[in-house]
C-alpha cells in the first residue's frame, strides 16, 4: 500500500513536470495577463486613467474606479484659464487636462464595448501606442498620454497590456471626446 | 478648473516637455536591410550624375487622387527585369521585390520625394527626401519627419514631411501598402470630373499598357475590378473616396471592425460603399452630427463635417492634409444631396 501510494505521488509529480514543461494555450494567456498586469501597475497607467480622490493619506488613485478614464459624470469643463509660465492644467480627478492642444480626457481602458476598449483589437490597441492615434489611424492621442516613451515597448509586452485590460471588468464610463483649442477650430470649422 | 494640485507623474511631465515627433523612433524597420540611401541621386531614380529620369522608370498617374493641400505630384514605379506584378487579386497587387515607387511632392518647386521599396525579404521601406534649395538633390529625411519645412507655396509657408509612423499609418492600412497603383486606379477610362487629378501625359503606364509589356500576370483577372455606380456622379464620388479614405477604411485591414468601407476594390464595390455609409450610426460624435451619411442631407452628415473641418480632433483624413479638399466636399455634398430621401423621393 505504502509503495502504491509512493508510486503514485512519484507518478503524479512526474505528470507535473510532463505538463510544466509543454505549457498549454491558456497558460500562455495567463502568463501574459499576468505580464500585462505588472506592467499597468508599474508604468504609471493609473496615474491618469484612474480617476483620483482625496483619500485619507491625500490624493490617491481611486481603485473602485480603476482605469475607467474620465468619469462621464464630471462632464467637460471650461479650458483653463492660465498666466505666467504655465503651460497646463489638470483636473482634481488627474483625468482632464487643459494645454495649447486644448482639453483631453484619459480614455476608459476597460473592455465596456460601447465607452471602453471591447471593440478594440489588438493590432488596433498597438498601432495607437506606436502611431499615437485613435485606434491606430485617427485622430491624435493628446498630451499628456505619454505615447513616445510607451511606442517602445516590444510587440509582445503590447499584446500583454492589451490581454490584461481586456481581463477587467467592463465599466461603462462614456468619456468625453477631446476639445481642441478655440483658435483651431475657429480657423478651420466651417 | 483649479490649478495643477495633483501630484503630476514624472512621465506626464516628460509628455509635455518631448514635443511629439522628437524623440527617436520606437521601432527598428525590421528588415535588416539598413537604412535607405541618404540621396534621392542614389535610389535609382535619376541616371547617374544627371536629374534626368532613368529609363528604367516608368511614370503613372491614377485615376482619383489623393488630395495633398493642393500639392503638385509626379509618380514612378520601378520594376526589377524580367519581374512582373502579380495582378490576380484586383484589390491587392502583389509586387516582386526589388520593386519601387516614387512620389515627387511641388509647391512653387519640388519639396519633397518620398520612396517605398519592396525588400528581397517581401517587407516594405519608406523612405522621404527633402529637395535642397538649389533643386540639385534630395536629402533623406530624419524617421521621425519634419514638422514644419519652410515652403514657398505651401499653405502658410510651411510643409509637413511624414514620420515613419506616418508612412505607415496611411500604407499598412490596407491589403497592401501600394495605394495609387491597382487595378482601379490605372484602367485606361479616365474621369473627366475627378477632383485634383494631373492629366495623364504621354509615356504614362495605365492597366492596358502595364499588361501589353507583359508587366502584370493574372491578367484574365482584370475585368473584376469592381465598381458599378449607378451615374457620373456617384462614379466620381466613390472615386474620389477610394483615394482618398480606403487606405485605413476598407474591408481588408485593421480598421475593419468598424464596418466601413469606402474602398471601391472590396467586394461588393460601390453596393458595399453605399451600405456602410447610408443611415449608417459613426462611433462618435462631430458637431452634433452622428450619422455617417444622411441621404439626400449632405448638412446632416458627418462624413461631409470631417471632410470640411480641420479640427485635428475631427478632420479626414486624420494626416497629410491641413487644408480642406473644397473641390471634393462641393462633389460629395452635390452627390449626397442627390441621393433618395427614405421616402424614395430625389430632393
Amino acid at each position: 500500500m505504502r509503495t502504491t501510494l509512493l508510486t503514485g505521488a512519484v507518478l503524479s509529480i512526474a505528470a507535473g513536470i510532463a505538463l510544466g514543461a509543454e505549457p498549454n494555450a491558456d497558460d500562455a494567456e495567463a502568463a501574459s495577463v499576468e505580464r500585462g498586469r505588472y506592467i499597468v501597475h508599474t508604468t504609471g497607467c493609473h496615474d491618469c486613467h484612474t480617476p483620483w480622490i482625496d483619500g485619507p493619506a491625500g490624493p490617491e488613485p481611486d481603485m473602485t474606479r480603476a482605469l475607467i478614464g474620465h468619469p462621464e459624470s464630471d462632464g467637460v469643463p471650461e479650458p483653463a484659464s492660465l498666466s505666467g509660465p504655465w503651460i497646463a492644467a489638470v483636473s482634481p480627478t488627474n483625468t482632464a487636462w487643459s494645454g495649447p492642444w486644448g482639453i483631453s480626457f484619459t480614455a476608459n481602458l476597460t473592455p465596456d464595448p460601447e465607452t471602453g476598449l471591447g471593440q478594440w483589437t489588438e493590432r488596433m490597441f498597438q498601432d495607437a501606442i506606436r502611431n499615437a492615434r485613435h485606434k491606430g489611424r485617427g485622430r491624435p492621442i493628446l498630451p499628456p498620454m505619454p505615447v513616445m516613451v510607451y511606442k517602445n515597448f516590444t510587440d509582445e509586452d503590447l499584446a500583454a497590456i492589451f490581454a490584461y485590460l481586456q481581463s477587467l471588468p467592463p465599466v461603462r464610463n462614456q468619456v468625453p471626446e477631446p476639445v481642441a483649442p478655440p483658435e483651431r477650430v475657429a480657423d478651420t470649422t466651417p | 478648473m483649479p490649478p495643477v494640485r495633483s501630484p503630476l507623474p514624472a512621465i506626464a511631465l516628460l509628455a509635455l516637455l518631448v514635443p511629439a515627433g522628437a524623440s527617436e523612433r520606437a521601432r527598428e524597420d525590421g528588415t535588416g536591410a539598413g537604412a535607405p540611401p541618404d540621396r534621392l541621386s542614389e535610389t535609382g531614380l535619376y541616371e547617374p550624375g544627371t536629374l534626368r529620369l532613368s529609363p528604367d522608370v516608368l511614370a503613372f498617374s491614377p485615376r482619383y487622387a489623393l488630395w495633398s493641400d493642393g500639392a503638385a505630384k509626379r509618380r514612378w514605379v520601378y520594376l526589377p527585369p524580367g519581374t512582373a506584378i502579380d495582378a490576380s487579386d484586383p484589390g491587392a497587387w502583389q509586387f516582386p521585390p526589388g520593386t519601387r515607387f516614387w512620389k515627387e511632392f511641388s509647391h512653387a518647386a519640388a519639396v519633397e520625394t518620398r520612396l517605398i521599396e519592396r525588400l528581397d525579404d517581401g517587407t516594405w521601406r519608406y523612405a522621404a527626401y527633402v529637395w535642397n534649395r538649389e533643386g540639385t538633390d534630395a536629402f533623406l529625411a530624419p524617421d521621425y519627419g519634419v514638422a514644419r519645412l519652410p515652403a514657398d507655396g505651401a499653405p502658410g509657408g510651411t510643409y509637413v514631411v511624414p514620420s515613419q509612423e506616418d508612412c505607415r499609418m496611411c500604407h499598412e492600412g490596407g491589403p497592401t501598402p501600394v495605394l495609387g497603383f491597382s487595378a482601379f486606379q490605372l484602367a485606361a477610362d479616365r474621369d473627366a470630373l475627378a477632383p485634383n487629378v494631373e492629366q495623364a501625359v504621354d509615356g504614362d503606364v495605365n492597366l492596358p499598357a502595364l499588361a501589353s509589356r507583359g508587366l502584370v500576370s493574372g491578367v484574365a483577372d482584370l475585368p473584376a475590378v469592381r465598381q458599378a455606380p449607378a451615374d457620373a456622379l456617384e462614379r466620381t464620388a466613390t472615386g474620389y473616396l477610394h483615394a482618398n479614405c480606403a487606405h485605413c477604411h476598407n474591408d481588408r485591414g485593421p480598421l475593419s471592425d468598424l464596418d466601413l468601407s469606402l474602398s471601391v476594390a472590396d467586394a461588393g464595390g460601390v453596393d458595399r460603399i453605399l451600405e456602410t455609409l447610408l443611415n449608417r450610426t459613426a462611433d462618435s460624435t462631430v458637431q452634433s452630427l452622428r450619422i455617417r451619411v444622411v441621404p439626400g442631407a449632405p448638412g446632416d452628415s458627418q462624413l461631409v463635417a470631417r471632410m470640411k473641418t480641420r479640427n485635428p480632433n475631427h478632420q479626414m483624413p486624420p494626416l497629410g492634409t491641413r487644408v480642406t479638399d473644397n473641390d471634393a466636399v462641393a462633389l460629395v455634398e452635390r452627390w449626397i444631396a442627390h441621393m433618395k430621401t427614405p421616402e424614395g423621393n430625389t430632393p
